[in-house]
């Protein structure tokens, strides 16, 4: 199964970034062979990141969320694609999965 | 006809004071005046005039409308669009309305047409009359809707081939709805204020209204000769200042009264003629 998590840096030893569209990079994390890519988030519109996120995720096969609070329009899409959210705030990225891999990660 | 647009960088420099007495000034001597208030996300022009409104129209975008039993979802849509508005997933597609610009090119790219457009309500255009006889219309943008620019397109639709004189007061700012009010415009007459701020914001739009390559000139209002930064700029990029607003208790009564100060102050017609005779002086032949 596949993770994005939203992170201020692009590596596992980063902490969960605040926001979720606006996050500097997203990281794909595959559950299975513990491997991960990351994806710079360049996109700077006034409008729109939260869908533009979302489709990152959909577009990379992510099942699973772990950020920050996402936002309105972020989570109607996030719902319509059935990806399931985790707060990941306050943690690290490595951290953050391991918690959700234990079943101790928080549903938003 | 000319045409003539009110507009600052800087919010509440008076903008809406100027385009408002210069429309009525321009009247009082006979002029066919029409004014037109682009400023559509809070359009005030109207508080300093009784208007009789005649006709109202709706403004509209095409926004897509998805056949879901079409729809492969192979994200075409998606990625075409600038704005995020459509989101697709394996299993369902959404649209997002307040993010769509209406531009239609989801529509173009579905490759098995499961994408329509239908029309959707963004604001209106409202015309009508003072009781002066001013030609008058404005625009109104709805709540949340992020952009006027359709707004300000149709409403200056409707400018008057019979007019003298059209005045338009524009947004603040230099973004999209800004250009579009410009579009077209004969000259483009700045309001500021002497202050940093109003420094800092004027050079936004005078280099704004370079790119477009209209004539401009400078209102200072609330003129005190304390901060002369302004003027020093002004001169300096070789812009006409067309007229100082000084800084007077009586003004900024009749304008917290929503009263025109020109009328309260008989003398102001005629400054603001003597601007109107430096616009067409400094106007392209």
């Amino acid at each position: 199964m596949k993770i994005m998590l939203a992170t201020n840096e692009p590596t596992l030893e980063s902490a969960i970034a605040d926001r979720f569209a606006r996050a500097p990079y997203f990281l794909i994390y595959d559950t299975e062979s513990k491997k991960f890519e990351s994806i710079s988030n360049d996109a700077d519109m006034a409008h729109g990141m939260g869908p533009k996120a979302v489709q990152i995720a959909i577009d990379n096969g992510a099942e699973v969320l772990i950020s920050a609070l996402p936002g309105g329009n972020a989570m109607e899409a996030l719902k319509s694609a059935e990806i399931t959210v985790y707060d990941g705030r306050g943690l690290k990225a490595s951290e953050a999965i391991e918690k959700f891999e234990n079943g101790e990660l928080k549903k938003v | 006809m000319r045409k003539i647009a009110v507009l600052s960088g800087k919010g509440g420099t008076g903008k809406t004071t100027v385009a408002t007495n210069l429309a009525y000034s321009l009247h009082k001597i006979g002029k066919k005046v029409q004014l037109l208030d682009a400023d559509a996300e809070e359009p005030n022009s109207h508080i300093f005039f009784e208007i009789e409104y005649t006709q109202e129209e709706s403004v509209d975008i095409l926004i897509p409308k998805i056949d879901r039993n079409v729809c492969t979802h192979c994200g075409a849509c998606a990625k075409a669009c600038e704005f995020s508005a459509i989101s697709v997933s394996p299993k369902h597609i959404m649209v997002f309305e307040y993010l769509c610009h209406g531009c239609g090119v989801c529509s173009m790219v579905c490759p098995v047409n499961a994408i329509s457009e239908g029309p959707k309500p963004i604001g209106k255009v409202k015309l009508g009359k003072t009781k002066d006889g001013i030609s008058f219309g404005e625009g109104i943008l709805n709540i949340g809707e992020p952009s006027a620019v359709r707004i300000i397109r149709q409403m200056k639709k409707h400018m008057d081939e019979n007019a003298d004189v059209v005045v338009i007061d524009s947004p603040p700012g230099t973004s999209c709805p800004v250009v579009e009010t410009l579009q077209d415009m004969d000259f483009a007459l700045l309001v500021t204020e002497p202050t940093p701020f109003g420094l800092h914001d004027l050079q936004l739009s005078v280099n704004t209204i370079k790119d477009l390559n209209i004539p401009m000139g400078v209102i200072i209002n609330r003129y005190d000769g304390v901060y002369t930064e302004v003027e020093k700029y002004l001169e300096s990029e070789n812009i006409p200042i067309m007229m100082k607003i000084p800084y007077d208790v009586e003004i900024a009564q009749s304008y917290s009264n929503g009263r025109l100060f020109s009328k309260d102050k008989d003398e102001y017609v005629e400054k603001f003629i003597d601007l109107y005779e430096k616009v067409e002086a400094n106007v392209k032949c």
